[in-house]
């Protein structure tokens, strides 16, 4: 016997706008978890943005002032020129040290200032 | 000669014989005994004819028949005085009388024993000069032999008495033999001995004919001491012969046509010359050798061939002190073709080593004054450190000097009138003891002519590779100044010297040919070449150090004195890389420059201590302007041009605070001090980081701010140098005006450190352009149009007019902000209000406008998807509204979820009683108020307190029939308009609190029959039949709380209260959003139950 036969065609398409509304909310369950949990809390990622600017232009002893800081899902990328590696990872340490901050991806280039 | 008279005999034959006899016999006695009295008084008479002077003899034998001739006891005698001139012990002689009788003088033998002569030297000269003068006694000359002359123990003395101090020389023990002496023969020879002055001498005559005079000579001097001639030195000499010996040989022939001619070689050795009153020598000769050559004495007229010195000296320099002795290893000097009277001149010859090394060489035409010179000076490789001590400055300076000078004058005494050539010095340094502050590789002064007194010229100096630190100390001073300053007296070597009173000898140092004031220097161009100059500033703080290199400078026009003005070319690389170019005119008295100043990428870092303010500089400058300084200190200068600064760099220590790509000013017109104009002054990509410290200072504007304690000296050295300063002019008084600034690609940074968490924002992309920008107060407003990035995602704008900067406050400007998170001002909002953004995004038109002290704003914001959590416990908004800043945002928000005001701000900024923040709070108030009044009063109303803030809002309940939990049409009307509300204001949430009243008590005891009614079922069914009203018209029953019934009955009729409460704060506003957008109310509800 065919499934055409067995399943009459009302009860067939029954299953199948079933099965099509449970892929649709399976697709938009994840799409939405996901999309939840990469926007997740993005007033803390500008706090951390701030704060994290805020602290790299308050190192007296270092020019950070100008670094690039992003925040994404507490992952802050800096970018930009420092003179010293030693610049560099004082950077680091400074974004490290804002709360919040669950890893920093250092993408600073090390220039060191000409003559 | 002697004439002996004849006798003449008697007459008559035998007496006269007789009588002649005895007359014989007695003339015979009588002559016997008369003839030597005869004879010598003949002698007498004759030697005091010849001489003049008073002569005496002892005795005088004659035999004239033997011929033999003696005289003893001779003796001549000078003066009043009766001074012994001349005395002969004894002279014997052998005559030839038949010889004689023929008129010719011969004698075979003479010798002359003992022979003194005194010479004496008188200050109007010899007392033998009138024996030369005089001329002999006329007649017929006899012709003489001499077989043999002999002299014996010969003296002759030499009295001085032309001297301060007479003296006398003496030469002994001369001793002389002769042969053949005749003035028939030219074969006579001649050898003679003395000891002179103590020195062996020694004569050698051959051919010796005694007239015509011919003879030929060789005399030989051993040893001579030379300090005998110490006393014929000028009595104000500079220096005096101390001792030395002298040997020579002299080869002489004499001729009586043909004149003397000579040569002579000889050797002085071990001279010493002194100055006078000193001990030490001045200079010390070991050996030096003479020859003289072609020395021709011919008719009155002298001639030498050539004569030639040669060997080594040690010259003492008097400044140096002890010990200060140079060695002048070669020594050569030459001159020929001398003549006297001057016929033809003399070739000079002299070449000499220079002490410290070196050779100078003096050759040329020799001619007495008038008549012109032509002298050439040749130095090759002279070491000028030796020297340094003679030039009257502190400062030591060294180099290799050559030299090739020429004079073509008259020489006179001292300096040459005119000497043309060239000066040429090597290697040359300027040091102070310690270092060298200065140097150059060659300074090369061709064409130079010296026209003493007057003028001194040279059409070109070229110094090659100069260098110089030039230090400036804390107190201001520059010591490399002071090093040419005059050095001080020298200390004199001996206490004598100085009574001496002798030149050069410890004379205090002295310009050796000072410049007349009168002078005129004139040098056609200066070229520096490749020069280096460092400026190193103790008196800034921090040091300053200025470094150039590359320096090629040139001067046309340059000399002393400067009345006009000098044409001048410079170019120079300073440090860090870049070149500077100066031209034009500069004068000196009074000084002026018409310049053209040209910088092309030059770092302008190292002039940070001449900077005024504390903000560390750096960047590279392009400059290319036309200054003009009519005359100083007139305190007026043009400079015109354009100028640029790029890669600019401010720090405040390590940390940028402004960047910029680049930042032009063009068509730059300063003319100081009435305006300064900029035409175009463009900012490409500056960048700003404006800092709130958490002090609440700003340390831009300190970094900006003049130093505290900069002073005068502190000023750059182009200033030093006669660079424009005005003085007496405030900058801030002269009106600068910018046609037109525009800025792009811009940005800033803004930082508060003072509040908690700290704030930052970055401003992206600002495009400005600013038209007419203006400080004179007369000027026209400036339009403003800027547009950029805030936040990263936020657009601004602003445009309208700016007044003139330098008169009253006149703004009219219009701005747009769209789209700018509001979480982002956190910080603020919690420190503020105690609340903070989990969401929203702020839009705001904002058209401000400020007339003196007029202020008129206003602010249309739209305010979207606000979500706020609260953060603390000191809500301003409550404080000074009265609703929690939560409760208000939600009863302000549409049905959209955005909020829509209007601020207007008004107020005179002058009135003491205006305070910005209460205007605000005023009018958030207000709007706050009448954004709510209208959907309040659907449901209730607001109640005021006295102070205008919001009391309590108060919403009418649900009323219900006694005992019943149906709605009734005044219910359904009642929550129809509750449900509008909450459907209008989607954040505000209700409390629902069910009020069970004694007449609902009464109705369910008459319905149930019970003594008891089940009130909290009443209660319970009104609350689900209000809460499924409004769920039947679309309201989220989540923002609804329930609230548990009072227990105690009251005297009302039934009811479910309504309370607006505070929104919860979204713990995680965004997941539940989405969902809520995806799956619908049911999960809002689930959520909002969660």
């Amino acid at each position: 016997m065919s499934a055409a036969a067995e399943h009459p065609p009302a009860a067939r398409s029954r299953v199948t706008r079933a099965w099509r509304r449970l892929s649709a909310l399976a697709v938009i369950v994840i799409v939405a978890v996901g999309s939840g949990c990469a926007s997740r809390d993005p007033w803390q990622d500008a706090r951390i943005e701030s704060e994290v600017k805020a602290r790299l232009v308050e190192e007296k002893s270092a020019n950070l002032t100008r670094l690039g800081v992003e925040s994404r899902q507490a992952v802050v990328r800096l970018t930009g020129t420092v003179s010293s590696e030693e610049q560099k990872a004082l950077a680091e340490r400074v974004a490290k040290s804002v709360g919040g901050v669950r890893r920093v991806v250092n993408a600073l280039d090390v220039r060191p200032p000409p003559g | 000669m002697i004439a002996i008279p004849t006798m003449r005999p008697g007459a008559g034959p035998r007496r006269w014989l007789a009588a002649a006899c005895v007359a014989l016999a007695v003339a015979a006695i009588a002559t016997a005994f008369v003839w030597p009295v005869i004879v010598r008084h003949l002698v007498v008479s004759r030697l005091e004819s010849l001489t003049h002077r008073t002569v005496r003899i002892d005795a005088v034998t004659v035999n004239p028949f033997t011929g033999r001739v003696a005289v003893t006891g001779l003796q001549l005698f000078e003066g009043d005085d009766e001074a012994l001139f001349a005395a002969v012990e004894r002279f014997d002689a052998r005559v030839r009388p038949l010889a004689l009788m023929r008129g010719h003088v011969s004698i075979t033998d003479a010798v002359l024993e003992g022979p003194t002569v005194r010479i004496v030297r008188r200050p109007d000269g010899l007392n033998v000069s009138d024996l030369f003068d005089r001329s002999g006694p006329g007649g017929v000359a006899l012709d003489v032999t001499v077989d043999r002359f002999v002299v014996t123990r010969g003296t002759v003395s030499l009295e001085d008495r032309a001297l301060r101090e007479p003296r006398t020389w003496r030469s002994e023990s001369i001793e002389i033999e002769a042969h053949n002496l005749s003035t028939l023969r030219d074969d006579g020879h001649a050898v003679a001995r003395s000891v002179t002055a103590g020195a062996p001498a020694s004569l050698e005559l051959t051919k010796v004919r005694l007239r015509p005079i011919h003879l030929e000579a060789v005399a030989k001097t051993t040893g001579l001491d030379l300090g005998l001639a110490r006393l014929y030195f000028p009595p104000d000499a500079a220096v005096v012969l101390e001792r030395g010996r002298a040997s020579s040989t002299l080869e002489l022939v004499l001729d009586a046509r043909e004149g003397v001619r000579a040569t002579a070689t000889g050797e002085l050795a071990d001279v010493v010359l002194v100055r006078p009153g000193e001990r030490e020598p001045a200079a010390v000769l070991p050996k030096t050798a003479l020859r003289l050559s072609e020395l021709v004495y011919r008719e009155d007229a002298l001639s030498i061939g050539r004569l030639e010195l040669t060997g080594s000296a040690s010259v003492r320099d008097p400044l140096a002190g002890r010990g200060g002795r140079y060695q002048v290893s070669t020594l050569r000097a030459s001159i020929a073709d001398v003549t006297w009277p001057v016929t033809t001149p003399g070739r000079l010859d002299v070449e000499s080593s220079v002490p410290g090394g070196g050779m100078v060489r003096l050759t040329g035409a020799l001619r007495p004054p008038p008549a012109s010179s032509q002298l050439r000076l040749l130095a090759r490789s002279v070491d000028l450190g030796p020297w340094a001590n003679l030039v009257p400055v502190k400062a030591r300076i060294t180099g290799i000097a050559n030299a090739d000078l020429r004079v073509d004058e008259p020489l006179a005494p001292g300096v040459p009138n005119r000497v043309l050539g060239s000066v040429a010095v090597s290697r040359i340094g300027v040091a102070d003891g310690r270092r060298e502050l200065a140097g150059a590789e060659r300074a090369e002064l061709s064409d130079l002519e010296v026209r003493w007194p007057s003028r001194l010229s040279a059409r070109r100096l070229v110094v090659q590779g100069p260098r110089a630190t030039i230090e400036r100390s804390a107190a201001g001073e520059l010591p490399l100044l002071a090093l040419f300053a005059p050095a001080g007296p020298a200390a004199p070597p001996s206490a004598t010297s100085a009574s001496a009173g002798v030149r050069g000898a410890s004379a205090p140092a002295q310009p050796s040919s000072p410049a007349p004031a009168s002078m005129v220097l004139a040098i056609g161009e200066i070229l520096v070449k490749d020069g280096r100059l460092a400026w190193r500033d103790e008196a800034v703080t921090p040091r300053g150090a200025l470094d150039f290199a590359g320096v090629d400078v040139s001067i046309a026009g340059a000399g002393w004195p400067l009345d006009h003005s000098l044409g001048i070319k410079a170019a120079a690389r300073p440090l860090g890389g870049g070149q500077v170019q100066i031209a034009g005119r500069v004068g000196v008295q009074p000084m002026s420059a018409d310049l053209r100043v040209t910088v092309a990428d030059a770092e302008i870092a190292p002039y940070q201590p001449y900077v005024p303010v504390p903000a560390r500089i750096a960047g590279r400058t392009d400059l290319d302007v036309a200054v003009v300084l009519p005359s100083w200190p007139a305190e007026k200068a043009t400079v015109r041009g354009r100028a640029a600064v790029s890669r600019l760099d401010v720090r405040d220590g390590e940390r940028s605070v402004v960047r910029a790509e680049r930042v032009s000013a063009s068509s730059l017109d300063v003319d100081w001090p009435r305006r300064v104009s900029v035409g175009d002054l463009a900012m490409q990509r500056p960048w700003v980081l404006i800092e709130r410290a958490r002090e609440g200072i700003l340390p831009l504007r300190v970094l900006l701010s003049p130093r505290v304690g900069t002073t005068d000296v502190a000023r750059a050295p182009s200033s030093a140098a006669g660079a424009a300063s005005p003085r007496g002019t405030a900058p801030g008084s002269v009106p600068v005006t910018v046609a037109r600034l525009v800025v792009e690609d811009g940005g800033a940074r803004l930082v508060d450190q003072r509040v908690a968490p700290p704030f930052a924002l970055d401003m992206q992309r600002l495009e400005a352009q600013v038209e007419g920008a203006s400080t004179d107060p007369a000027a026209k407003p400036a339009q403003l149009e800027l547009k950029g990035r805030v936040g990263g995602t936020s657009i601004l704008a602003l445009r309208g007019t700016i007044g003139s900067l330098g008169g009253p406050l006149r703004v009219d400007v219009n701005g747009d902000l769209r789209g700018f998170a509001i979480p982002r001002t956190n910080s603020y909002l919690v420190q503020q209000v105690a609340w903070e953004a989990r969401e929203g995004w702020l839009t705001t038109a904002i058209r401000c406008r400020i007339d003196g002290d007029a202020l008129d704003a206003r602010t249309e914001i739209q305010v979207s998807r606000l979500q706020l959590a609260r953060a603390g416990a000191d809500d301003q908004a409550h404080a000074r509204i009265g609703l929690p800043l939560g409760t208000l945002v939600a009863l302000m928000k549409d049905a959209r979820g955005d909020i829509r005001v209007t601020l207007p701000v008004r107020g005179r900024l002058s009135d003491p009683r205006f305070d910005f923040s209460e205007a605000i709070w005023s009018t958030i108030r207000n709007v706050a108020v009448r954004a709510i009044a209208a959907p309040v009063s659907w449901i209730g109303r607001v109640r005021f307190s006295a102070d205008s803030r919001i009391e309590r809002i108060d919403v009418d309940p649900i009323p219900f029939a006694s005992g019943q939990a149906t709605l009734t049409p005044e219910a359904r009307e009642q929550l129809a308009r509750v449900a509008a509300f909450l459907e209008q204001t989607p954040d505000v949430r209700m409390a629902l609190t069910p009020v069970v009243s004694s007449r609902d008590r009464a109705a369910l005891a008459e319905a149930s029959g019970s003594a008891a009614p089940d009130l909290p079922a009443l209660a319970a069914r009104r609350l689900e039949a209000v809460r499924d009203g409004i769920k039947k018209a679309g309201v989220d029953t989540g923002r609804l709380k329930e609230v548990a019934a009072s227990p105690a009955p009251i005297e009302s009729e039934g009811q479910v209260k309504l309370d607006l409460i505070e929104p919860e704060s979204p713990g995680s506003p965004a997941r539940p959003n989405l969902l809520k957008r995806l799956l619908g109310g049911a999960a809002d509800v689930r959520a909002a139950r969660n």
